[in-house]
């Protein structure tokens, strides 16, 4: 069965990938159908999450670990707002009264929370270890904050020159690491693609 | 002949003999005195099958000699230029012809010989002779008896042949054992005439040896010698008959004729070293025949006169019954004590065998080197003599001279130390060291016997100045005194196997010093007695140790000998040692207490301030018009999209940061709006997208502008669900309205990640590289993008893949500044925004400050702690 899966995802990826170099009607429908399904497999992935999340919490509840309540809690919320969402729609007012006064507060409070967790690490990063790297990171946070800090007195002069300036670091930065993501996510198809990595079982 | 082999030194010797010829061990156990055993009185006449060949011959020549001095008149001593031979009687028992050499004094005192000397043992002449002054008075009863009977055997083998000496020998000591001790006493009226009776006897066998060979006359020639001395010292009377001397050998004690004229051999008996029972004793009387008391004078006088005195003292010797007659043999040593008058001689003159014991000692004891020949016979009848416990008898006159220190050492001193050595322990006190080793009394008569005159004077005078032994200065043991002597021995611990020894004198004599048995005695009664075998009864035979006690190794002990400084310094060592392994605690703060406490702080102020600063919407940062490119591209871009045109909204943030999103997105979609009146499409590729539509549109107010808007809801697939609805929107979310997506005038993606963005970028831009519709690389791409994401999209803003974007607040409020401060979302956060952003900076800066400087604090305790 392993090997099945294993050639089946191969013919499929090199169908895809052939799909993208040559352009062939018969070859372009493939691809298409084959992506098709590979969305619809997703989908359903999605509701195989839930449903897994859902069962887990259950069976802490039942095994009456610790969590088990919050667990109970998560289920319930799930079953509510599955239904309501199947029954009244996502534009239905009480569903927007659940997004707007359950998700996003709650999810607003946990960045509000990342913020100021933020700020205390960096207060303490000189406490627990003084080196190069950890100051200059503090010294450059600092920086690109107080060009972006807004002031009473109006924009820093020279702020939009200095953070052109320093997002040049950064950008560059950023460019490596997307090269860096595009070599690895390409190896990684050629790796699923050779048999090498099977993340659809059987490893 | 059979021969028996002695068990002592090995040779062999006849099977008649009883005591062996070289060592005169005994052959056969019979005759072996064990411990415990009393000795057995036997008749001396028995013993005579025992007498060496030599001993024979000489006693027969002693008789032939006696034979003639009867006949002739003394004669001339014959000197002799010949050194004496000692070893002439050994000589002459090979010779069977030697038995004509017997003296005369020696075949008249054999019983079996006496038939040839009846002379010597008729005449009372013998009291000239040199053992007629030996002769003591002795009780009649006791002697006469014994005498009688002795004499008579012993006349008749005086006229023996020298062919049956052996035979005579043999049953004279045969008789004489049989016969009870008795002391000889030696008459002083026969002594007289017999000084040289006496010597007669030992010049007849001199002169009979002279005729058949000179080698074999030479063992008399001492005797010869001392007659001529005492015939120039006009002492010497005529010499009696031979039969005299051995009368007066053989006359008991008493002084009566009878006696006197009778074989005094019981000096043989006493040679015979066999101790007879007191019945036998009884039984057997004591005849004058052998009746040798003078022998045991000899040796009676030495206990009752010790011979440790000073040679000086006079030596009280027994009188003599011839104790005048034999006085020139005082005078002859020159330390001759003057005779004693016969009034003396009623003292004790008890001759026991015990006396005659000295004689035994002096054959045995000198017998490697020189044993007078009769000693070794005399011995054996001295020990049997010995236990017997005759009456003592004092020394004659002669023999307390040789109590005296010789003048010239004697021949032969050197084997004679034992002499000396038996003086030391018995002396107390007084007790003359003998520097040299003194000779037995006799050994000078035996050594030089053709000596002229004036050296037999100085043998003679030598002779009798031997200090007598001290086992013969003391009283001869008697019966009783063996006994009692043997108690000196160390006491017999078992009784089981062994009885009290009460050993003869004789063995007495041969022990060593009295002082070593002293001291063997006390320190071995120190030791444990023996309970079993063959010790049993004995102490200090095995040393008195544990078996293997010497053995024993030394216990070492395995204990490591340290000093104490050693062991200071282990135990410092050691903890030490236990110390490194023994966790040290740690001197640092409540960490986690001062962790709560700022987080709380930081997040109080923060909502404190930024809640009063958002409670009083306060304006008063003011924005900038200066919007970057980006910002431009994208305000341009959304001017062309045409009127009516559909525009795809992507909704890929989360909800956390949906205020910033709604803050970015306002202006742009309310300037769109305004604009163009697009029919927005909105779709979501995250589950949570689809409900954020609903809020966007409601918080930018597009929705009382006029605008369409469509919630596409949930693009699955993520990559792939974009690719599929690029390629085909109507084919993946068929409510999307357009048949391909280039019939969307723009597509504003509106993210939190670069994730998402970079998906719907590389998507597109794949199908417009592609060129599989041609519209889709004019179709603007706007990115619409948090502060956290932006950084990440500038490459695809720079390669151009993204038409415009708006990256956070700041651009926001730019872009809503440049719109016409429309919605006005950015606007309200653009003060708290500040507010925040300097006290995070204020915070970050001071903290970091404080932390540093509590951190080098802290790591300089900890450096100085460690």
């Amino acid at each position: 069965m392993r090997v099945i899966t294993t050639a089946l995802a191969i013919v499929v990826g090199l169908f895809v990938l052939a799909g993208y170099f040559f352009q062939v009607g018969p070859l372009v429908e493939l691809q298409v159908r084959l992506i098709d399904g590979a969305i619809i497999i997703a989908g359903m992935a999605i509701l195989v999450g839930i449903f897994n999340l859902a069962a887990v919490q259950m069976e802490k509840f039942r095994a009456r670990q610790k969590g088990g309540m919050y667990g109970i809690l998560l289920v319930l919320s799930l079953v509510v707002t599955f239904g309501l969402g199947l029954i009244f729609g996502p534009e239905n007012p009480y569903m927007r009264l659940t997004v707007e006064a359950i998700i996003i507060p709650v999810e607003a409070s946990l960045m509000a929370i990342l913020a100021v967790t933020l700020i205390y690490a960096s207060i303490r990063l000189l406490r627990r270890r003084v080196d190069v790297m950890s100051v200059i990171f503090l010294v450059v946070a600092l920086v690109f904050l107080f060009l972006m800090m807004p002031t009473p007195f109006g924009p820093i002069p020279g702020d939009r020159a200095m953070i052109d300036f320093l997002g040049m670091f950064s950008r560059g930065g950023a460019r490596g690491l997307l090269i860096g993501i595009a070599l690895g996510t390409l190896l990684t198809g050629l790796r699923v693609l050779f048999g090498v990595d099977r993340p659809y079982g059987g490893n | 002949m059979a021969t028996l082999r002695c068990p002592k030194c090995g040779k062999n010797n006849p099977d008649l003999l009883e005591v062996c010829q070289f060592c005169q061990a005994p052959l056969k156990p019979d005759s072996v005195l064990r411990i415990g055993q009393t000795p057995i009185k036997k008749n001396t006449g028995e013993l005579e099958a025992v007498l060496p060949d030599w001993l024979k011959n000489v006693r027969q020549q002693a008789k032939d000699s006696a034979e003639e001095e009867t006949q002739m008149p003394a004669q001339s001593k014959v000197e002799k230029d010949e050194p004496p031979d000692l070893l002439a009687g050994l000589v002459s028992q090979s010779s069977a012809a030697d038995d004509d050499d017997i003296p005369d004094w020696l075949a008249s005192i054999n019983p079996s010989a006496s038939l040839k000397p009846e002379a010597p043992a008729s005449t009372p002449a013998p009291e000239s002779d040199f053992f007629a002054q030996f002769n003591r008075s002795e009780p009649a009863p006791i002697s006469q008896p014994p005498q009688e009977e002795v004499s008579s055997p012993l006349e008749q083998p005086a006229d023996q042949t020298p062919a049956s000496t052996e035979d005579e020998l043999s049953k004279w000591f045969a008789q004489a054992s049989a016969q009870p001790e008795e002391i000889v006493e030696i008459d002083p009226e026969t002594e007289r005439p017999g000084e040289a009776a006496w010597v007669s006897p030992f010049d007849a066998p001199l002169r009979s040896q002279q005729e058949p060979a000179p080698k074999e006359q030479e063992d008399l020639s001492w005797l010869h010698n001392l007659e001529d001395a005492s015939k120039q010292t006009g002492e010497l009377q005529s010499p009696k008959q031979g039969a005299d001397w051995a009368q007066a050998f053989e006359t008991p004690s008493t002084p009566s004729e009878p006696s006197r004229s009778q074989e005094d051999l019981s000096w043989l008996d006493n040679l015979g070293g066999i101790e007879e029972s007191p019945q036998q004793a009884s039984e057997r009387p004591a005849t004058a025949g052998d009746d040798l008391g003078w022998l045991n004078n000899l040796g009676g006088t030495v206990e009752s006169q010790p011979f440790d005195t000073s040679p000086a003292e006079p030596v009280s010797a027994a009188p003599f019954t011839s104790g005048e007659d034999l006085s020139w043999l005082n005078n002859l040593g020159g330390t001759l004590e003057p005779s004693q008058p016969a009034e003396a001689a009623p003292e004790d003159l008890s001759s026991s065998q015990e006396d005659l014991s000295w004689l035994n000692n002096l054959g045995r004891e000198s017998g490697q080197q020189f044993t007078p020949p009769f000693t070794e016979s005399t011995s054996e009848s001295a020990s049997q003599a010995a236990p017997a416990g005759k009456e003592e008898l004092e020394p004659p006159d002669w023999l307390k001279s040789a109590m005296e220190v010789p003048s010239m050492p004697p021949p032969g001193d050197v084997s004679l130390n034992w002499f000396t050595d038996k003086d030391q322990p018995s002396e107390e006190g007084s007790a003359p060291v003998l520097g040299t080793p003194q000779s037995p009394p006799f050994s000078d008569m035996f050594s030089a016997p053709g000596e002229p005159p004036s050296t037999a004077s100085q043998d003679v005078d030598s002779l009798f100045s031997v200090e007598m032994p001290d086992w013969l200065a003391h009283s001869e043991p008697t019966a009783d005194v063996p006994a009692s002597s043997q108690t000196d021995f160390p006491p017999a611990g078992s009784e089981e196997s062994l009885a009290p020894v009460d050993l003869p004198s004789w063995v007495q004599a041969m022990r060593p010093m009295e002082a070593v048995i002293s001291e063997t005695g006390a320190s071995a009664e120190d030791e444990p007695e023996e309970t079993e075998g063959p010790l049993a009864g004995l102490r200090g035979v095995i040393p008195g140790m544990a078996i293997g006690a010497s053995m024993r190794p030394k216990s070492i002990s395995l204990k490591l000998q340290a000093t104490d400084e050693q062991q200071a310094s282990a135990a410092l060592l050691e903890q030490i040692l236990g110390s490194e392994t023994n966790p040290r605690a740690l001197i640092t703060s409540s960490f986690i207490a001062s962790q709560r406490v700022l987080r709380w702080i930081v997040a109080g102020l923060f909502l404190f301030i930024l809640s009063t600063v958002i409670f009083l919407r306060s304006q008063t940062m003011p924005i900038s018009a200066d919007l970057p490119l980006d910002g431009d591209n994208a305000s341009s871009a959304v001017v062309r999209v045409p009127a009516n045109g559909k525009v795809l909204v992507v909704i890929d943030y989360e909800p956390s940061l949906a205020g910033e999103m709604e803050a970015i997105g306002g202006p742009v979609l309310d300037q769109m709006t305004l604009t163009s009146h697009p029919a927005f499409s909105f779709v979501s590729t995250s589950p949570n997208g689809s409900a954020l539509v609903e809020r966007l549109v409601s918080k930018t107010g597009i929705d009382q502008l006029g605008a369409e808007y469509h919630n596409l809801g949930f693009l699955p697939g993520g990559a792939a669900g974009v690719l599929g609805f690029v390629q085909g929107p109507g084919e993946i979310i068929p409510a999307s309205g357009v048949g391909k997506f280039s019939d969307y005038a723009m597509v504003i993606v509106m993210t939190d990640h670069a994730e998402a963005g970079r998906t719907w970028v590389e998507q597109l831009h794949a199908q417009r590289v592609r060129q599989v519709d041609p519209a889709l690389s004019s179709q603007p791409l706007i990115v619409l993008a948090s502060a956290q994401a932006g950084p990440l999209l500038q490459p695809y803003l720079s390669s151009g893949q993204i038409t415009g974007m708006i990256s956070g607040l700041a651009d926001a409020a730019r872009y809503e500044f440049m719109n016409g401060t429309r919605p006005g979302i950015a606007r309200s956060y653009w003060d708290a925004f500040g507010v925040g952003l300097m006290m995070s900076i204020a915070l970050i800066v001071i903290g970091s400050l404080w932390s540093l400087f509590t951190g080098m604090r802290a790591r300089r305790a900890e450096a100085e702690q460690g």
